[in-house]
């Protein structure tokens, strides 16, 4: 089992799969309840279809980098497969989806195939795949599913329709994944005591300049 | 773009989607001329097509923030993807003598404090400030402290109070700016002007304001920046939004026990007085960046600092691992043994 204190997971697959939310959801929870987070995004210039892939590192401490060595994958085609299973780390975890079938003679990694679509498809709410690897990543990394699902409820607050999908979908993805071995399991946060933002660096800067009095944007 | 447009609002506040890069800096350029706080936004061939804009706020002194967050280019190029490869461009984006203040910020946090002093140094120097990002800080997600705003200086600039007649460009230094259509009426040139701003070509004016328009780049001189293990021969110096992934490679090498000084700052043009004094003492500055040129590197040569870059060109960030072997690597080469090699 990896050290308790950090873990890499990324997220690969196509434009449009809900890759790049994949990541700053998990970063999002998880600084939620006082992990250190930080996000990589990658894409192409197409609005829809092309490689994307994204990471989120998750720490006791403060991060500085995306991380070096991926501790999970979640390939949702077989290109994010091949293209990125040589950065995990051995010993790693690859979630790859039913149609994705895994090479035979990758004995470093742990291969668990999870239909995505087809779990999010029985919350009665389609888009709801990437809840489905939030499901199984809370058991992978062994992190309450309350924290995620908490995270839900703040973020579709008052539509308790797609609440209640996407909870459905964080335990189908747990139930899936129910008996497998954790990778790892991250200590408890250090909860910081100081008041936390989580945002982008282009948002900040915009923060910044409302502050510094800016009147006119163009 | 999107959270100006939600949150920029109230009286005498605007954001407005441009159809070019060229409207955008040159409607900036009207609204810093007429007292206003104002800024835009672009990435790679964008920040090509203000250039003639910030050549013409270098060159009538107008306040403006100019953000260009870097992808890989040039022409369309990766447009999707990271590099650092507009330091040069963004440093001297306008023909002719100029240099324009530049701001990187290296992580989240940073970007929050950058925005602030690119236009307390615009306001400070009047002028065009260029607010450097790039594509993998813009996108990037991450927890921050909650900026405590009070402990977050604003300045505004020195405005004109006094009667007509005045001579908006005498002054060797900055000098207060007039509002338009209250008194102190004066002609804000692309042309090179006299001191009322008339158009002139005779050399005594060329000179007079090419050294105050240099000349006051001296007033941003005093910004802050960081430096560990000082007395190190040998220091890192990352810019940007490589920061965070050189901390961690410097981490990983001091605990090795290499003798290696670590300095950075995001206000990368001018850089403090003080830290270049520093960075001239050393026999050797290795700088991480992602370009191929060795863009910053260039820059320390240029002004005394014997520097080295050790460059990525690939549209992602380093690795830390990596890095951190590349730099051990560096000094081996150099002949310096390091604590690895003292093992």
């Amino acid at each position: 089992m990896a050290g308790g204190n950090e873990i890499v997971v990324r997220f690969a697959g196509e434009g449009g799969q809900g890759v790049v939310t994949a990541a700053e959801m998990l970063a999002r929870a998880a600084t939620g309840v006082g992990y250190h987070a930080l996000t990589f995004a990658t894409f192409p210039s197409q609005i829809l279809g092309g490689p994307t892939w994204t990471q989120a590192r998750v720490s006791r401490f403060p991060v500085h980098s995306p991380g070096d060595s991926v501790d999970i994958l979640i390939a949702f085609n077989d290109y994010a497969y091949q293209e990125h299973r040589s950065d995990v780390r051995a010993g790693g975890v690859i979630l790859l989806d039913p149609a994705v079938t895994p090479d035979p003679s990758d004995t470093n990694h742990r291969c668990i195939t999870v239909p995505f679509d087809q779990l999010a498809k029985q919350t009665g709410e389609a888009r709801a795949a990437n809840m489905v690897v939030m499901g199984g990543l809370s058991r992978l990394i062994d992190m309450p599913i309350e924290f995620f699902k908490d995270f839900v409820a703040a973020r579709f607050s008052g539509r308790a329709g797609v609440v209640e999908a996407n909870h459905m979908a964080l335990d189908l993805g747990l139930a899936h994944l129910a008996d497998e071995e954790p990778i790892a399991n991250l200590t408890a946060p250090d909860r910081p005591d100081y008041d936390q933002l989580f945002i982008k660096g282009n948002d900040a800067i915009s923060i910044g300049a409302i502050h510094a009095g800016i009147e006119t944007y163009i | 773009m999107v959270y100006l447009e939600r949150n920029l609002v109230g009286e005498g506040k605007v954001a407005i989607q441009a159809s070019s890069e060229i409207e955008s800096i040159t409607g900036i350029l009207g609204a810093g001329f007429a007292g206003k706080k104002t800024m835009t936004a672009t990435s790679g061939p964008g920040f090509t097509l203000m250039a003639e804009g910030i050549g013409l706020g270098w060159m009538a002194e107008i306040p403006l923030v100019v953000v260009d967050v870097q992808r890989g280019g040039p022409a369309t190029g990766l447009p999707t993807k990271t590099e650092q490869s507009d330091l040069l461009t963004a440093i001297s984006p306008a023909h002719g003598d100029s240099r324009m203040p530049v701001i990187a910020p290296g992580t989240v946090e940073e970007c929050f404090y950058a925005s602030v002093m690119a236009f307390n140094w615009a306001e400070r120097y009047q002028g065009p400030v260029m607010l450097l990002s790039e594509h993998s800080l813009a996108e990037r997600a991450q927890n921050i402290p909650r900026p405590d705003l009070s402990k977050v200086p604003v300045e505004n600039r020195d405005v004109y109070t006094g009667n007509n007649g005045y001579l908006r460009y005498e002054a060797k230094g900055i000098s207060p700016m007039p509002v338009p259509g209250k008194p102190g009426a004066y002609v804000a040139n692309g042309s090179e002007h006299d001191v009322f701003g008339d158009t002139t070509h005779l050399p005594k004016y060329h000179v007079h304001m090419t050294e105050r328009r240099f000349g006051k780049l001296e007033l941003l001189e005093d910004g802050d920046y960081e430096a560990e293990n000082t007395k190190a021969k040998i220091a890192v110096m990352p810019w940007g939004g490589s920061k965070g992934s050189v901390f961690e490679a410097y981490e990983a090498l001091k605990a090795e026990g290499v003798d290696l000084g670590w300095y950075y700052t995001m206000f990368v043009s001018p850089l403090p007085a003080k830290m270049l004094e520093e960075l001239k003492c050393k026999d050797l500055v290795v700088v991480p960046e992602l370009n191929y040129q060795g863009q910053m590197a260039m820059v320390l040569r240029s002004l005394g600092v014997k520097a080295e870059a050790i460059t990525l060109y690939t549209g992602l960030p380093f690795g830390a691992k990596e890095l951190a072997g590349r730099i051990k690597q560096l000094l081996a080469e150099k002949g310096e043994r390091t604590g690895a090699a003292k093992a």
